[in-house]
């Protein structure tokens, strides 16, 4: 009976707090049509990993929270499974946490949970969070619910189908690369990547601790708002958390466009059209737009995956099968090791973990690792100079809608260069989201296509006023 | 160019147990990771501050944040062995 009175498409967190504050459904019928949706497509999609058994007791819990002040009371959203929640199955999508249970809650979910959301479940995502496509995950691809036969883009492809779906009214993904604005621009959503350090790390699994930061994906942009609102902040579990500063400026922000970055052979011109028209738009809306330079962009997937995998490989030397998940025996300690993680561990997290022992080992540390910091403070540098000039920075999200799954699994490098554009912002840490642009039609599917907004660190009140304006949400 | 002997070398010290013919693809993956980020070779624009770079360690005191004992459980249950509240391992020596 829910199900027939909400209408999921059309719902958004504002609408669905509204009707809740007014009564017009409760938090649990709410949570009870997420349900009947989920069961009736995660099978095609798999966005989902697990649905929670107490969504319901949860929604029970949060009505008494219901009030006009409480944005977040009653509202499902879908957890990516990096994210800890206490009591949890919890396991970055990877064999080799086979059986782990979150000893603790991350801080972003201590605070929803006292905010009175629901978690409806955890998605599905790249083994641990490395990949586009989510054809890295140890139980399956999540497919695109706008093309079965496409993914759903990834990193964080669970979250961002979860929502395009109707699965979930929003839900959290983390993104170190572009792994929550990629997957939002291929399923037709909002897929927001604060600042770094804005949201506290604590509690999310680690991938590329210079670059992770937890991102949302929504319907809208004031969805976003919300629940960063409601995450963000300085941790005392986190060192490289910070406060963002409300800024409160009246002048029209004006918008930059770095033209011989979107020049490449490799961007699909249905991309660039989509692009053009963004810029119309914007340029239709009264804002001026300048062309900028940023000269070393063009370096920024290479120091990318110099950095990234240096990162990664630390960070997964802590799975070997004596301290959680899943552990193969051998016949002294280090042949557990060996045995644990080779069969843990899939493809692509055993190459990056290759490619990061190698950037890293004596010989190598001055030529990869080192220069591709400092390559990463000239970038940095172009962005600090960019952001004299202009307000926002716009390019695409991606340089293609969703491709076919198995397209680019061959070829790593192929899979990389989906990152083009989304990898700057996470190496410079400033803020960026992608929202929908308009869409391409292929074999009689419509594929969106999203355009990608940043602004410099802290500017999030800016950088989402900008894009509100533009998708219409606020005049 | 990097060679059968350096992805051998790499797994041992990555502590991963690599069969033949993974050892030959990820020769051929990494090979081509790293022809793709040489562009990086090319720029000679690098100064004492970019190599030093802008980022500096925060740091704070040792100070434990729980009270003693309130995870132990938890944590111990995690590892794959466990007795009481130690986690089991083989013998290193």
């Amino acid at each position: 009976m829910a199900k027939s009175i909400i209408d999921l498409k059309a719902l958004t967190i504002e609408l669905a707090h509204a009707a809740l504050v007014r009564g017009d459904f409760t938090a649990a019928e709410l949570a009870q049509a997420y349900l009947d949706e989920i069961a009736e497509k995660n099978k095609d999609i798999n966005a989902y990993l697990e649905v929670f058994d107490d969504v319901l007791e949860q929604a029970t819990k949060a009505q008494s929270l219901v009030k006009p002040e409480n944005m977040l009371a009653g509202i499902p959203i879908a957890i990516k499974d990096n994210i800890l929640i206490k009591g949890r199955r919890v396991g970055s999508a990877s064999k080799i946490l086979e059986g782990y249970v979150a000893p603790y809650d991350a801080t972003a979910i201590k605070k929803l949970r006292d905010a009175g959301v629901v978690f409806l479940g955890r998605v599905n995502m790249d083994e641990f969070a490395m990949g586009g496509s989510t054809e890295n995950s140890a139980y399956g691809v999540t497919r695109n619910p706008h093309d079965v036969s496409r993914v759903a883009g990834g990193s964080s492809g669970g979250s961002a189908a979860a929502v395009s779906m109707n699965g979930a009214l929003a839900a959290l993904g983390s993104d170190t690369g572009g792994s929550v604005r990629q997957p939002a621009s291929y399923c037709g959503v909002v897929g927001f990547k604060p600042t770094y350090g804005s949201i506290s790390r604590h509690g999310l699994m680690a991938m590329g601790s210079s670059l992770d930061v937890i991102g949302t994906i929504t319907k809208t942009v004031r969805d976003s708002r919300i629940l960063f609102d409601a995450m963000k902040g300085k941790d005392s579990f986190d060192s490289t958390s910070i406060d963002i500063p409300a800024v409160n400026s009246q002048k029209k922000p004006i918008i930059g466009v770095p033209r011989s970055f979107l020049t490449g052979d490799g961007i699909d011109p249905a991309v660039i059209k989509s692009f053009d028209e963004s810029l119309k738009r914007l340029a239709g809306l009264g804002y001026e737009i300048k062309d900028i330079e940023l000269p070393n962009i063009k370096y920024s997937l290479a120091v990318y995956y110099v950095i990234m995998p240096a990162e990664v490989s630390t960070n997964l030397s802590r799975f070997d099968g004596v301290k959680f998940g899943a552990k193969v025996e051998g016949k002294d300690l280090l042949e557990d090791y060996l045995l644990t993680r080779a069969s843990g561990f899939g493809r692509e997290a055993r190459r990056r973990i290759m490619l990061g022992t190698y950037v890293l080992s004596s010989g190598y540390y001055d030529a990869y690792y080192n220069k591709a910091n400092s390559v990463r403070e000239l970038i940095k540098n172009d962005f600090v100079k960019a952001f004299e000039l202009v307000d926002v920075i716009v390019t695409p999200t991606a340089p293609s809608p969703a491709f076919r799954v198995g397209e680019k699994v061959s070829d790593p490098v192929a899979m990389y260069l989906e990152d083009i554009f989304t990898v700057p912002a996470n190496l410079v840490g400033i803020p960026a989201l992608s929202v929908p642009a308009g869409s391409v039609e292929i074999d009689g599917k419509n594929l969106p296509i999203g355009v990608q907004f940043s602004a410099k660190q802290g500017a999030e009140d800016l950088l989402l006023g900008v894009t509100e304006v533009f998708l219409g949400e606020i005049k | 160019m990097i060679t059968k002997q350096d992805i051998e070398k790499l797994a041992e010290l990555a502590r991963l147990k690599l069969t033949e013919a993974e050892a030959e693809k990820m020769q051929t993956d990494i090979g081509s990771i790293l022809l793709y980020v040489d562009q990086l070779k090319e720029v000679h624009e690098t100064t004492a501050t970019t190599i030093v770079g802008s980022n500096r360690n925060v740091m704070r005191e040792d100070i434990p944040q729980n009270a003693g004992g309130s995870y132990t459980r938890a944590l111990v249950d995690s590892a794959p062995a466990h007795d009481g509240d130690f986690v089991k391992v083989k013998k290193i020596l």
